[in-house]
């Protein structure tokens, strides 16, 4: 399989076969080309500059976007029965006609204590036309079109399946001094929270999810990221950046704080590299593994 | 979660109820701005054309052979004989519709008959000027010709209907007063004789008698 996924420095390609050891990684490219998927030729360009290093065994083909690309909001529901009516008029007299005619609007249910809560990412048409459309004249199998972090999760769903019965946490470090920060447990999202960091204090930019479990990632944040510690309530915290500058999460990782660990994709890698951190760019197409078994 | 889903409602984050499978729709929810989506737009543009037809034969169908209920025409003129100040212009029964002209003498009384008549002939229309005021009934009831008009003249030989009769250019010309041609449908209908071709028309008014011209 063949997958790419989109982030502020290019795109990281990388292209997995099954072997008798489970899937393998044959080839990673990083290309530092245009990323505005909105460019209908964008896949297209993608593909031919990744193609000498291509293995022509499978056409299928995930892709993944940045989050800069989608709107991630919340609703709030009544009951099950409500559902359905109270998205409709969501959709209707709050979203307007403009934002629904450009973005498809997914809802995923979040733990919640009092109403039915969805988290609501509206993914652009075009850029979803684009990529559908640039498959079909690549002839290439499109099996998955997701989002960096949520496919990174995928990725952490797989590979640590005994280690998150629980909640879990997966971290994001991005440029700017921002990082998104989602609340697992099992497969239900309980909080998705993005968070600056300042020289004193941590501030939310967006929280979503319960209040308690948004003050919970938020104070997590903050006692990490400014207080350099972790009281340890959660076990299980699964970091990774995109960036190319490593510091930031070499900072934290050097708090020897147990519970994060980094995510990696060395083990699937054929000529592994000692260095956990060399391939984590690659992270974010973690959907492509989906249903295997990578333990 | 894999935007390759349909939108809407997902039921985990790991949710696959997928809008496409190998790249083809197979959901009307994912847009293409190209061929694809003129395509498929063609492809619903055939079905809706198709289901159109489907209906339109259906109700050309239904429209035609949906009607064949026996209409018992002595029925028709013993009731509308019964309304006060109105006469039968003519009832003529072709092309398996039946249609009767009625001749009211006021539009008082067109209106007022319209209003008692419009349950048991809902098709009605009228035409009122300051000659005349007529209500116009249309149904539909399949007819037939008959063939064998020596049975209707030994039908009325039988049962001493008092109406004259002729064969002219092999149709039967039956005269007689209104009540006289109730008779005549009633034996026929007796003899399971329905819904045949003919034109019953108003000739003339003597002895304070309506005079009627059967055309069989």
């Amino acid at each position: 399989m063949f997958s790419i996924s989109q982030t502020s420095r290019g795109f990281f390609c990388l292209e997995w076969l099954s072997t008798e050891n489970g899937p393998q990684i044959i080839t990673t490219k990083h290309l530092k080309i245009n990323n505005d998927f909105t460019d209908k030729s964008l896949l297209k360009n993608i593909v031919s500059q990744y193609e000498s290093s291509i293995n022509n065994e499978s056409n299928s083909l995930s892709v993944i976007v940045s989050s800069d690309n989608v709107l991630i909001s919340s609703i709030d529901t009544c009951s099950d029965e409500e559902n359905i009516k109270m998205i409709k008029w969501y959709e209707s007299n709050l979203m307007g006609a403009d934002l629904y005619d450009k973005y498809h609007n997914y809802y995923y249910p979040m733990k919640s204590n009092k109403n039915n809560k969805f988290l609501i990412v509206s993914f652009p048409k075009n850029i979803k036309n684009n990529i559908m459309k640039s498959a079909i004249d690549l002839k290439l199998n499109l099996i998955y079109l997701s989002v960096d972090i949520f496919s990174a999760a995928v990725f952490v769903q797989h590979q640590y399946q005994k280690d998150i019965k629980y909640q879990y946490v997966l971290w994001k470090i991005n440029k700017n001094n921002k990082h998104t920060i989602v609340l697992y447990k099992e497969k239900l999202i309980y909080a998705y929270v993005v968070i600056k960091k300042y020289a004193k204090k941590c501030k939310q930019v967006i929280g979503i999810g319960n209040n308690s479990y948004v003050e919970d990632l938020t104070k997590l944040a903050d006692n990490i990221l400014i207080h350099k510690f972790s009281d340890e309530n959660i076990k299980n915290i699964f970091i990774y950046h995109t960036k190319e500058s490593t510091e930031d999460l070499k900072n934290i990782l050097n708090l020897g704080i147990s519970s994060i660990k980094v995510l990696s994709f060395n083990k699937l890698i054929e000529n592994r590299s000692k260095n956990n951190l060399k391939y984590i760019n690659y992270i974010e197409n973690g959907i492509c593994f989906k249903g295997l078994d990578l333990l | 979660m894999n935007f390759l889903n349909k939108p809407g409602i997902q039921d985990s984050i790991d949710s696959t109820k997928l809008d496409i499978r190998n790249n083809k729709i197979i959901s009307n929810n994912v847009d293409f701005d190209n061929i694809k989506e003129k395509t498929n737009k063609f492809y619903y543009l055939i079905l809706v054309a198709l289901f159109s037809f489907i209906a339109f034969s259906s109700y050309v169908y239904l429209y035609n052979y949906n009607y064949t209920n026996d209409i018992n025409i002595s029925n028709v003129i013993d009731g509308l004989d019964d309304y006060n100040n109105m006469f039968i212009s003519s009832i003529i029964n072709t092309n398996n519709k039946i249609n009767i002209v009625l001749s009211c003498e006021t539009e008082g009384v067109l209106f007022n008959n319209i209003y008692n008549m419009k349950n048991d002939y809902p098709n009605l229309k009228i035409s009122s000027n300051s000659r005349s005021h007529k209500i116009w009934i249309q149904e539909k009831f399949k007819s037939k010709n008959i063939s064998d008009l020596d049975f209707i003249l030994l039908l009325i030989q039988d049962n001493n209907l008092n109406v004259e009769w002729e064969i002219f250019n092999n149709n039967l010309i039956i005269i007689g007063t209104i009540e006289n041609i109730k008779n005549l449908f009633l034996s026929l209908e007796k003899k399971n004789l329905h819904n045949f071709n003919f034109e019953l028309n108003f000739i003339t008014n003597k002895w304070n008698k309506l005079f009627y011209k059967l055309v069989i």
